[in-house]
């Protein structure tokens, strides 16, 4: 179990995380959160990679600021953001980095690789420079990479950021197939991440978790509350004043507007059925 | 739209904190040169060439100007490629600015940038003139225009050659990597372009391969003396014109290409075509997870896989294969010139061959350290791998380890890229046998471990450094520290010299001298970079937040038991190995810093200044008893002087100068009739120089004689304290090991240094009439011709060797002896010499029937030149008798010795080092262009067998010129007779003009007239060479040698009183008659430069005799230099004297039908010789052939600087010809 007990985190005078406790059991864990909320933050703190200023993370009771090893021994991560070696391989890196991780068995090491590439369908591509993948590819890459040993913890920041429909695809399924006995984080920006794959959640605004459960449980919250109405642009200011917007969507010349409220605000908005997305928005804005 | 981009550029530099530091570092530079000797980077400057000179300040400014090398390409790099460095290519190369404009602005900025870090350094020069420290005496006017001619011409112009070369550079490839390695290229373009200098290239050529107009300027001013050198700028036109003409054409040519060759926008590089991704048909595959371990062996694994990695990604880089490719031709090059151009090449041995190129690779090999070890510490960050890395489980040893051994290896890789080179050549070019040991000794004892230290150490330094670039520089100046600048500090102690093991140069015959220093430097260093290793790992980047602060704040948490303890015990390695070498340097020893040992040597001349004047008694016979232990490198040299008060008066205190260092080894003094002064005035100060004070009581009587005997130990090496005494090859003096009468003279000598302290202008040698000190000869005040006797011993299988006629061999105690005596009074100077000799023998045949036993003593290995040495000597010796006079010994022996690089003659006993003759290559006899120096070198040792050991000189002004100079004419006319007119006036031309010429013009010293000379060696060897050359041509070959003879016979093998130049000149006078007395005046007793040239055109014609006539108006002058400066008057300006007195001169004129050139002036088809006595003169010849060159002064009688337009060439036929 990882454990995740009031850690802060300053980067001079500004607060990336604050105050932020999680326990994390193994499943997919999908951290929602917009860009600077303090997710990467928070992903590098559990990677070993950030010290937490206060606070503690324990993985299985050790903590790991104390000892790293044993996170870093059994951790899986994809930066949001990583370069590699020029001029070198997917096989020749996925390789060196898994000998890193202490795949020190060379056959083993060959099977996995091979096998890591075929499943991040890189196979055809393992003798090419992963410098020149593009943005698709590279991100396939560091999920083999992440996946080399056998982590127990994997940690993925915002991976499908930059992927196209079909790509982020791919990448969603690879991670689901990547094992239920591991701890999977997957931190994200895009609300329909986690609703596919997450089982449990947690929303992170401004440094601090401000929800944390299943998708269905923090959707169950606003049931009925949500309505929607389609109404001219020029309106969509004056509304904003007056209600709750979840969010507004240009729809065919008009807006779409979606407001939180107990019952119809006004003339024209009709109740539906809440989504992820907008309890994500309600979440955020600590509207709940 | 452009002014306002060229402004966003400028500021686009200017406003980096780096670029005002660089600034700041380059103006404290230039005023750090101006100001003080710390860091110099022209000659000498003081006095007589001002610090800031025209010319000085010139050398500096181009000097400065190769720092455009590097900046420019930081510049480029920041400037040009900024778009790629920073992914905004995209974004700017579509907005609408022109590509001219966009171009052109990055292009000026760059420029601007470059130009106003150097300018700094010339900022810096000229502020420095006004440091409250500087020596005034060193400045002369202050003149503005002497810091910004150069500026336009050096550093203008390089800037723009090099920002175009760069700029081109990162149009073409957009590759910053090739950047940084061009401006190394280039600077190893400038360093190859460097070997030209001095060597017999062509001057175009020697100017033209330096791209930065460095060689031109040495060239152009190389004879300048200090008068020309502070107060006329360097001219614009001629060599420095041309070179600064066409590289700066190429830098403006680069720039205009880099507009046709700037490609806007993405390049669409070829990419491999990307196989068409398939969809895996099963979609759901189940992953098998593979087992981990986290054991030390899978550590080592992670190690060898990241040192492979490291390794491989280095040696396979196109930077390291472009700087080993250059490294190799500049190897190359440096071999090509040393066979082409250097007319006394050395012999392509193992070992000298191991310098050569160990030694070319120094400065790229150093380059590779400090580049590649920024590249590779900040390989992970820089290719965006830090957080993938960092978070997996591998620890950091191996990440570490990996990076660090992979510099160890790239380095050795060129350690054995450069050994495999070497040998290559040497088979290639000569065919003595490879001999892998020299190689591999010279490269891993003698190179290898400083290097390795500062790999270390540069590696060290990344833990401190914010970024890759910084890191790099930071390194670099590091090197730049400790192999150029810490010397000169004031404080300076080996202790400080990182990674230095003084351990001394590496001989064939005895390997290292100073294996004690090796032992204890080693310790010292080796702990200290394993420390450096240690912190290095506590102080490793991990995880993202990896400032210096904070690692240095959680550096408790990274400490461990077994790391602690490792890095105890180096520090205690470290600092206990310190302290030992301390005590042994310091305590033990009396090492000195430098500025101790000025301070030591002002506190001499105040106490015991005086000393050196005391009269003195002369030793009359010398007895030694000398035994060695080259095993243990120890020996005891027992001995009794015969001593008479020569002085003419009561003499009650004498002054012995002791040998040994330490008081305890100097084991015995006795002096019969006196007793050492232990109280009175400043005893404990004088004995702490080495002398002590004897005084007889009562007083030895004029014309009494004594005793004076004593027993001295020479010990083996100690830290700080070198012994004489070598396993193999001992070479030992008399002033070194035995005790001396009188003070030895300690007096500072640098004039500049003198001021610097408050001393008054260091009394020269005693005037030519001084009668007192024509009671001294120049070896010694305390002696004329000694009796002499030794006995010496030394180790079974070795040689023992002392000068005089050899009476017996026998052993005595498991020791090989041997007994010497004098067959006639020799100099109170003698050579102690050991090793394991191989020897030759011969005889050379005296007409006269005392024949003489010739025999040398050489290294195994070493018989290169052996057979041709015994021919000099056999030469020598007919040269020399039948011209000066008999040879006064019964054998002459050459004894070979490590090392160093000089021979020396003592009493018919030559020690020869290594490195001079035995392993040089004599080259082809035929070959006009060589210079055969195993020759020369034995015949000017033999030749002081007659000047030096026949003519003694008087301890005066003049006096090495009776021995040098005596001595080089002497050689010159043996080599002459041996070898042929045309081999010796190759001698004259590289081994006197040349360095006369260019030695005076650094000379801190003034420059006295031939007659009066110090012992500056461009007079008493170079300028008396020449001067003879030309007086035997003019006045006759037999009436000079002829009077040198009878000088010779005159004052020859007797006592004092000791002759003088006054004798000597005066001799040649009375040979030479009338015609020739001023051209003696000229020559001996003031400094004059003759100046030939044409007026107009020469012509010729057919005339009626069938043959041509030639005419033509010379051009003669003659000028006078000052002493003070050099400062040159021409004759004709000289009030008060009349013209035609004034110019008196005769001039030869050769005429050729080839380039005389090859031929340095021989194979005239006619030499004339004309008396000028105008400045221009029409002169007419009649000739049968038609001549195609004519010289003025083909033989180069006449002091002459330019000799650039003594030559015309005329035309082929008479149509071309005027008339």
């Amino acid at each position: 179990m990882l454990s995740i007990s009031n850690i802060s985190k300053s980067f001079g005078k500004i607060k990336a995380i604050k105050n932020v406790s999680l326990d994390l059991k193994p499943g997919m864990f999908g951290l929602l959160g917009p860009n600077g909320a303090g997710k990467s933050t928070l992903m590098r703190s559990i990677a070993t990679l950030l010290q937490p200023d206060s606070g503690s993370i324990t993985l299985h009771g050790t903590d790991i600021a104390k000892n790293p090893q044993v996170m870093r021994e059994t951790l899986g991560y994809l930066p949001q953001d990583f370069g590699v070696y020029p001029r070198m391989s997917a096989l020749a890196l996925l390789d060196h980095l898994a000998i890193l991780k202490g795949v020190s068995n060379a056959k083993e090491r060959r099977k996995q690789v091979e096998e890591l590439l075929r499943a991040v369908n890189l196979w055809t591509m393992r003798g090419a420079a992963v410098a020149t993948y593009s943005g698709g590819m590279k991100q396939r890459f560091g999920v083999a990479q992440a996946l080399l040993g056998d982590p127990k913890v994997l940690i993925v920041d915002e991976p499908t950021a930059g992927l196209d429909p079909f790509e982020r695809q791919r990448f969603l399924d690879l991670l689901s197939e990547a094992g239920e006995d591991k701890i999977i984080i997957l931190s994200t920006h895009i609300v329909d991440d986690v609703r596919d794959l997450c089982p449990d959640m947690a929303i992170m605004g401004e440094g601090e978790i401000v929800a944390r459960g299943a998708p269905e449980d923090l959707i169950g919250k606003i049931k009925g509350k949500v309505w929607r109405k389609k109404v001219e642009k020029a309106d969509v200011d004056a509304l904003k004043e007056k209600y709750k917007v979840l969010s507004t969507r240009l729809l065919m010349g008009g807006v779409i507007i979606s407001v939180l409220a107990d019952a119809a605000p006004e003339a024209g908005f009709e109740g539906d059925d809440p989504n992820l997305e907008d309890a994500y928005f309600a979440h955020l804005y600590r509207m709940v | 739209m452009l002014g306002k981009l060229i402004g966003f550029e400028i500021k686009f530099h200017t406003r980096q904190v780096g670029f005002w530091i660089t600034i700041a570092i380059m103006f404290l530079i230039g005023a750090l040169v101006m100001s003080t000797d710390a860091i110099s980077i022209s000659s000498a400057t003081g006095e007589r060439v001002k610090a800031n000179g025209a010319i000085t300040l010139a050398l500096q400014t181009s000097v400065f100007s190769l720092f455009s090398m590097f900046f420019g390409a930081i510049f480029v790099v920041s400037g040009v490629m900024r778009d790629q460095v920073y992914k905004a290519l995209e974004m700017v190369h579509a907005t609408p600015v022109t590509t001219w404009d966009m171009t052109l602005s990055r292009m000026v900025g760059v420029y601007v940038a470059t130009f106003l870090c150097i300018f700094g350094a010339i900022i810096g020069l000229f502020a420095g003139q006004f440091a409250p420290w500087i020596d005034k005496e060193s400045l002369g006017p202050i003149n503005p225009l002497y810091f910004l001619q150069p500026t336009l011409i050096y550093v203008a112009v390089n800037t723009l050659l090099i920002s175009g070369i760069f700029t081109t550079i990162a149009a073409v490839t957009r590759d910053r990597a090739l950047v940084y390695v061009s401006a190394v290229a280039l600077f190893i373009l400038f360093t190859t372009s460097g070997l030209f200098v001095g060597q017999d290239a062509p001057d175009w050529l020697t100017s033209i391969v330096d791209p930065f107009g460095s060689n031109a300027l040495a060239l152009t001013t190389e004879f300048w003396p200090a008068a020309e050198q502070n107060t006329s700028m360097s001219p614009v036109t001629g060599l420095i014109g041309i070179n600064r003409l066409v590289w700066g054409g190429i830098g403006f040519a680069l720039y205009l290409a880099t507009f046709s060759l700037f490609r806007r926008g993405l390049i669409a590089g070829k990419t491999k075509k990307r196989d068409v991704e398939v969809e895996s048909e099963t979609g759901r595959i189940t992953l098998e997870s593979a087992s981990t371990n986290h054991s030390f062996a899978s550590a080592y694994k992670a190690f060898w896989t990241r040192l492979k990695y490291e390794y491989l990604t280095t040696v396979k880089s196109i930077p390291f294969i472009i700087l080993t490719l250059l490294a190799i031709a500049l190897f190359g090059i440096t071999i090509y010139v040393q066979m082409k151009f250097i007319p006394n090449p050395i012999l392509p041995t193992s070992l000298q061959m191991a310098q050569t190129v160990i030694g070319t690779l120094a400065i790229p090999l150093l380059i590779i350290m400090v580049f590649f070890s920024g590249e590779i510490v900040w390989r992970d960050k820089t290719s965006g791998i830090t957080e993938i890395l960092d978070a997996s489980p591998v620890t950091n040893w191996p990440l570490m380890a990996g990076k660090w051994i992979a510099l160890i290896g790239v380095v050795t890789t060129l350690f054995f890229v450069g050994i495999v080179f070497g040998m290559v050549v040497q088979t290639l070019i000569g065919d003595i046998p490879i001999n892998p040991g020299s190689y591999l000794k010279f490269t891993f004892i003698s190179f290898a471990p400083r290097i390795y230290l500062f790999c270390l150490l540069v590696l060290f330094i990344q833990n401190f450094m914010p970024n890759r670039v910084i890191g790099m520089l930071a390194a670099g100046a590091l090197v730049i520290f400790f192999f150029f600048i810490l010397g000169n500090l004031p404080f300076a102690h080996p202790l400080m010299r990182y990674g230095a093991f003084n351990n001394g140069g590496l001989s064939e015959l005895n390997g290292y001298a100073d294996l004690i220093n090796l032992k204890w430097f080693g310790i010292y260093w080796g702990s200290l970079g394993a420390l450096f290793v240690v912190l290095s790992i506590w102080l490793w980047r991990r995880g993202l937040q990896s400032s210096l602060f904070i690692r240095l704040k959680t550096l408790g948490k990274r400490l461990s038991l077994p790391s602690v303890t490792i890095a105890l015990f180096f520090l205690a390695g470290f600092v206990g190995s310190g302290a030992y070498i301390f005590k042994g340097y310091n305590i033990d020893n009396n090492f000195r810093t430098n500025k101790q040992n000025e301070l030591r040597q002002v506190k001499w001349e105040k106490l015991l200044g005086d000393a050196l004047k005391k009269p003195v008694p002369k030793v009359r016979s010398v007895e030694v008893d000398l035994t060695f232990a080259p095993s243990k490198q120890t020996a005891i040299v027992k001995g009794r002087y015969v001593i008479e008060n020569t002085t003419g008066e009561p003499l009650r205190d004498i002054y012995i100068n002791m040998p040994a260092q330490h008081d305890e080894d100097n084991k015995s003094l006795i002096i019969n009739g006196a007793t050492r002064v232990t109280e009175g005035d400043n005893i404990t100060e004088i004995e702490d120089f080495g002398a002590r004070i004897y005084r007889f009581d009562p007083p030895l009587q004029p014309g009494a004689k004594t005793q004076m005997s004593f027993e001295t130990f020479i010990p083996a090496p100690r830290l700080g304290d070198r012994s004489p005494i070598q396993h193999n090859g001992t070479f030992v003096n008399n002033f070194a090991v035995m005790p001396q009468i009188g003070v030895q003279d300690r007096r500072m000598t640098n004039p500049d240094k003198r001021r610097k302290y408050d001393l008054p202008e260091r009394e020269k040698k005693a005037d030519r009439t001084d009668k007192g000190a024509r009671q001294k000869n120049f070896i010694s005040a305390s002696s004329d011709y000694v009796d002499f006797k030794a006995r010496i011993c030394t180790d079974k299988g070795q040689i023992p060797i002392a000068p005089g006629k050899l009476i017996r061999i026998y052993e005595e105690n498991g020791k090989a002896c041997r007994d010497y005596q004098a067959i006639n009074p020799i100099l109170n100077f003698f050579s102690f010499l050991s090793a394991d000799f191989t020897v030759k023998r011969d005889v050379w045949k005296n007409p006269d029937g005392k024949n003489v036993d010739l025999a040398i003593y050489y290294h195994k290995s070493h018989g290169y030149n052996v057979d041709l040495m015994i021919e000099a000597m056999k030469n020598s010796l007919s040269t020399y008798t039948t011209t000066f006079g008999p040879y006064q010994y019964s054998q002459i022996r050459i004894m070979e010795f490590p090392y160093a690089r000089f021979a020396q003659s003592f009493a018919g006993t030559i020690p020869f080092s290594e490195n001079i003759g035995f392993v040089m290559d004599p080259g082809d006899p035929k070959d006009n262009d060589n210079v055969d120096l195993a020759t020369y070198v034995v015949m000017h040792e033999i030749g002081h067998q007659w000047f030096a050991h026949q003519i003694v000189p008087a301890d005066t002004k003049g006096f090495n010129v009776l021995s040098e100079g005596l001595t080089e004419n002497a050689a010159m006319t043996a080599y002459e007779d041996a070898l042929g007119w045309q081999k010796a006036r190759r001698v004259l031309e590289q081994r006197s003009i040349q360095t006369y010429l260019t030695a005076r013009a650094g000379d801190r010293d003034k420059e006295p007239p031939l007659a009066r000379a110090g012992n500056q060696q461009y007079l008493v060897y170079n300028k008396a060479s020449w001067v003879f050359w030309g007086l035997k041509q003019y006045m006759g070959k037999d009436k000079m040698q002829g009077a040198i003879r009878g000088f010779l016979q005159e004052f020859g093998s007797k006592g004092p009183p000791y002759p003088t130049t006054i004798e000597l000149v005066n001799a040649l006078r009375a040979a030479a008659g009338p015609q020739w007395q001023q051209l003696i005046t000229d020559y001996w007793d003031r400094i004059t430069f003759w100046d030939l040239s044409y007026d107009g055109d020469v012509t010729v014609k057919p005339n009626e005799a069938g043959g041509y006539t030639v005419n033509l108006t010379a051009v003669v002058d003659k000028k006078i230099a000052s002493e003070e400066d050099g400062k040159e008057t021409s004759v004709t300006k000289i009030d008060g004297e009349n013209l035609p007195e004034n110019l008196n001169e005769w001039v030869e004129i050769g005429f050729y039908k080839e380039d005389p050139k090859k031929t340095l002036g021989d194979k005239w088809m006619k030499l004339e010789r004309v008396h000028i006595t105008d400045p221009k003169t029409e002169l007419s010849f009649d000739l049968d052939e038609r001549p195609a060159f004519v010289l003025l002064d083909p033989r180069r009688l006449l002091i002459e600087r330019n000799v650039k337009d003594n030559v015309k060439t005329l035309p082929k036929d008479n149509l071309a010809s005027k008339n």
